[in-house]
């Protein structure tokens, strides 16, 4: 009965705008903790299953993106419930089959720590796979934002990209950006919070504002 | 990263590693030196001060006389 209960307590789930809960883990690169990454951006995903096809594809796609994820300071960990050799074959398997190589570090979860601290197991989906979890986390290891995708669908690189693109452009010039915002978009100033905000805003010729709480400009 | 192998001989970016700590150096330095990310850099740092190859004074790190040893076998 005890046991039962037990395994009805809900794990966490972290929320955007709280730290990221920390750990250490056995990865394809040694041990690791997530502090090891302070400083940088760090998109920690979850897979399914290694050796498996939807999971093989997005490996290639999260490799392809990797370069450009560096140059904005970002760095990518995998994870999925498989062990650390099980991990070393695969990515080895990757490399040979489809001539990319993975050089990100991938969690060997098998006893779903990080999995269960970061919600990334869904039951009504598997009790023993990781579904297809983005963790977004920032330079000062803040969690950003978070994605979740079904074990049939395999993630869209590009929206990833464009996230961690929107995410620096808020913090680098305190805006906000619109619906399929791309770079070099116009982008969102964030609305006047007081009414005397709102009358010099609608005054400010330098935005292109339909209307006081809704104001576009150009970054330069 | 994984820097001392299971039959205690280390790895080549371990042998790079204590190479460049000859002199005290920051971590930063020697990330760039070795062309690795910062947190492998942390990583091996880490496993390698664990093991005594490697000691820490004040943000700086430098190698051990067991490193030597080590690194002249």
């Amino acid at each position: 009965m005890e046991n039962n209960q037990e395994n009805l307590k809900p794990f966490s789930l972290p929320r955007i705008g709280s730290p990221a809960p920390q750990f250490e883990i056995a990865t394809t690169h040694g041990i690791l903790k997530l502090e090891d990454f302070k400083g940088s951006w760090v998109i920690m995903f979850s897979h399914p299953a290694d050796f498996t096809p939807v999971c093989t594809t997005e490996f290639l796609a999260f490799a392809e993106i990797h370069p450009k994820l560096r140059e904005m300071n970002c760095e990518l960990i995998g994870l999925s419930i498989d062990s650390v050799y099980s991990h070393i074959a695969w990515v080895r398997n990757i490399e040979e089959k489809f001539g990319r190589k993975i050089d990100f570090p991938v969690i060997a979860d098998l006893n779903k720590e990080v999995a269960n601290l970061y919600g990334m197991i869904m039951p009504g989906e598997s009790k023993t796979e990781t579904s297809r979890c983005v963790f977004v986390i920032d330079d000062k290891q803040i969690i950003r934002a978070i994605i979740y995708y079904p074990l049939t669908t395999g993630r869209n690189m590009d929206e990833i990209l464009r996230l961690i693109q929107a995410l620096q452009t808020t913090d680098k010039h305190k805006v906000a950006t619109p619906a399929n915002w791309r770079p070099g978009d116009k982008v969102i100033v964030p609305p006047p919070s007081t009414q005397e905000m709102a009358e010099e805003r609608i005054k400010d010729k330098t935005l292109e504002c339909k209307d006081w709480y809704f104001c576009k400009k150009e970054l330069k | 990263m994984g820097c001392i192998n299971p039959d205690s001989s280390l790895t080549a970016t371990a042998k790079k590693m204590l190479q460049i700590v000859s002199v005290p150096v920051p971590a930063e330095r020697i990330a760039k030196e070795l062309s690795i990310p910062m947190f492998k850099t942390r990583s091996s740092l880490r496993e390698m001060t664990g093991a005594g190859l490697i000691e820490e004074k004040e943000g700086l790190y430098v190698i051990s006389g067991k490193g030597k040893e080590l690194l002249n076998k």
